[in-house]
């Protein structure tokens, strides 16, 4: 069963008279306990699609199907109770919790909100934390008493107080130490063991997705790139940027003297146009490149990619 | 540079404590103006009109004989108690509809906000006389037109702090946790704005209390015979050079009162956000001493 479909959704921005398209046309899905990651540099979308998907945006066009239901269409009540199944948590850990009120209350808001755990909210409360790795005592402490990891791991106690069947995780760890975020990986592990559910992973860092997802897309100026299941992406990428991404990864043994390329800057007007939107970044970019945008292309099994050079290569 | 941060806190809370014991002396004062005052205010007496500053009467008598420090003392309730109630109503119903403005948005938005502007654009006073002459005299008229003009202040700032705190992400993380939007606006936004609501409000309490005293000077608030320190301070006029003194206590009254509630709110104001403290004689002293106290320090 697919937990969650994105069909051609569209979504832009207006500022002043430029119309900046954030998600340009992405199609995934997620199967029921799957772990998909979303990589991206800055700016290419990944976080809209999450808003997206969680309706704290609204999108232009397409379709968002979360557990069957079409998000869309939903309002008010239903919407409302909706994100029973649908959770998210946010980038920045500190920010995610309201300033004036106690960890442990901002934890049991959706289940008093959802009605569940009538009347035994504050034990599960610190079941959940006990699952997350924090001590019962850390509800009574407003998120400004805490550290961003410990936030964190409250974060992640909260979103899955309703038992959510989608976890959307943006950027859930770029805001932390890399001891912190390792912690943090290991947790989301464990939980996925535990409670089966599936997550979205958004994420910059390849190499923790990596080590979390099952399958991951590539994004690229609103446009998914690749898509494909960890081997395929990370050990055959096919899409130039994919490989850029992969070799920028600094390397573990600096004694290598190993050559770290720099993606050159995105231009300003590669956004406009037919073209593909890689072709001025692109070191192998054809005249094909400039003209017309690519779809994406079957590989084998579920890996695909959208780049002209994979025809022109294998015909 | 922490010493130095600490120690100013703790001088805004002794000033915080000064004052509140100082604003609570002239609220209890105010409440039992009835029983603390040495000559019933309202008894004419007229053979001793117009006493100077004596042991019997130590403000002196009006040209009524009336006891000038039993009408201060009862004017307080009137001034202070319908100042402190103005400025209750108009920050409560100004905020709640700043919270609406900034959550709602939109065109409703938009013509709350050009109305508003409307009110901010009168000169304030010349507005309430405007309107107290349309409603008539009287204590309470005049606290409704000023009621008129002072919800947009609040409202304003309101409605920026909601728009700051709207896109916050708590806010999105209360929305996925499947709050209803009366959870949203009284559980997540009204406690993270009313921090610089509170500071205006205490600061509009001397404003108000000025505004108030000046329509009743000009006729337009309390009516004779009640004892209110503007309208004191009008019959005193006419006398300034034959009997100062009936128009000097209840000026110095409404003097200290003002600085009194303007200092309160001052110091209200440190407390909430020290990131905008203004610099008093107080705190640069401590920041001098501390200062040599650290030179002092580098030295030895």
């Amino acid at each position: 069963m697919r937990v969650l479909e994105l069909q051609e959704v569209k979504k832009s921005f207006r500022k002043n008279q430029n119309i900046f398209a954030a998600v340009d046309g992405v199609s995934f899905h997620i199967e029921a306990g799957e772990c998909v990651g979303l990589v991206g540099e800055s700016g290419c979308g990944k976080s809209t699609i999450a808003r997206l998907i969680t309706r704290l945006e609204k999108m232009d066009s397409g379709e968002i199907t979360v557990n069957g239901k079409n998000m869309a269409k939903l309002k008010g009540k239903a919407l409302r109770k909706s994100y029973q199944k649908l959770q998210m948590v946010f980038q920045n850990p500190v920010d995610s919790f309201n300033p004036k009120l106690k960890i442990g209350s901002s934890i049991g808001e959706s289940l008093i909100n959802f009605g569940r755990y009538h009347g035994q909210v504050k034990q599960k409360v610190t079941q959940l934390l006990e699952m997350v790795g924090l001590k019962a005592e850390y509800a009574a402490r407003y998120p400004h008493e805490i550290s961003g990891g410990q936030c964190q791991r409250a974060a992640i106690a909260r979103a899955i107080a309703v038992e959510p069947d989608l976890l959307i995780c943006d950027e859930v760890t770029s805001a932390l130490d890399v001891s912190i975020q390792a912690q943090i990986v290991n947790l989301i592990l464990k939980l996925q063991k535990e409670l089966h559910m599936s997550y979205l992973f958004i994420s910059h860092d390849l190499a923790l997705v990596q080590s979390i997802c099952n399958r991951v897309l590539v994004m690229h100026c609103g446009r998914i790139v690749e898509e494909g299941t960890i081997q395929d992406v990370i050990e055959h990428a096919v899409h130039p940027y994919t490989q850029l991404l992969l070799s920028s990864v600094f390397p573990i043994n600096p004694s290598k003297q190993w050559e770290i390329p720099s993606i050159p800057q995105l231009t300003a007007n590669a956004n406009k146009g037919e073209a593909c939107k890689f072709w001025q970044r692109c070191p192998y970019c054809i005249q094909r490149c400039k003209q017309e945008h690519p779809q994406l292309i079957q590989l084998n099994g579920s890996h695909r990619a959208a780049c002209h050079l994979i025809n022109a290569s294998k015909c | 540079m922490y010493t130095a941060y600490k120690l100013t806190t703790d001088h805004t809370k002794i000033k915080f404590y000064i004052f509140l014991l100082l604003v609570g002396v002239l609220l209890l004062v105010s409440a039992l103006a009835q029983y603390i005052v040495p000559h019933d205010p309202y008894l004419q007496d007229l053979s001793n009109a117009l006493q100077p500053p004596s042991w019997q009467f130590p403000f002196g008598t009006d040209e009524y004989g009336r006891c000038l420090l039993s009408r201060v003392i009862v004017g307080a309730t009137t001034t202070v108690y319908s100042s402190l109630a103005l400025v209750l109503f108009t920050s409560v119903l100004g905020s709640i509809i700043g919270v609406f403005c900034g959550y709602i948005g939109g065109k409703t938005d938009a013509v709350i906000m050009r109305l508003s502007d409307v009110f901010l654009a009168f000169p304030g006073l010349v507005f309430a006389i405007a309107v107290a002459g349309v409603l008539g005299g009287g204590i309470l008229n005049a606290a409704i037109s000023l009621a008129l003009i002072a919800w947009p202040r609040f409202t304003r700032i309101v409605r920026g702090q909601v728009l700051a705190v709207k896109n916050m992400s708590y806010m999105h993380a209360a929305k996925i946790s499947g709050c209803p939007w009366y959870k949203m606006i009284f559980k997540h936004i009204m406690p993270n704005v009313i921090g610089p609501v509170v500071v205006t409000a205490a600061l509009d309490i001397g404003v108000t209390i000025m505004e108030l005293a000046g329509l009743s000077f000009l006729g337009l608030g309390a009516a004779p015979p009640t004892a209110e320190w503007g309208s004191m301070m009008s019959k005193g006029r006419s006398m300034m050079q034959t009997a100062p003194w009936t128009i000097l206590f209840p000026g110095l009254a409404i003097l200290l009162t003002v600085m009194l509630f303007n200092l309160f709110g001052d110091t209200i104001r440190d407390m909430f956000d020290p990131t905008q403290r203004r610099v008093s004689v107080v705190n640069c002293f401590c920041k001098l001493k501390n200062k040599v106290k650290v030179e002092g320090d580098v030295n030895v």
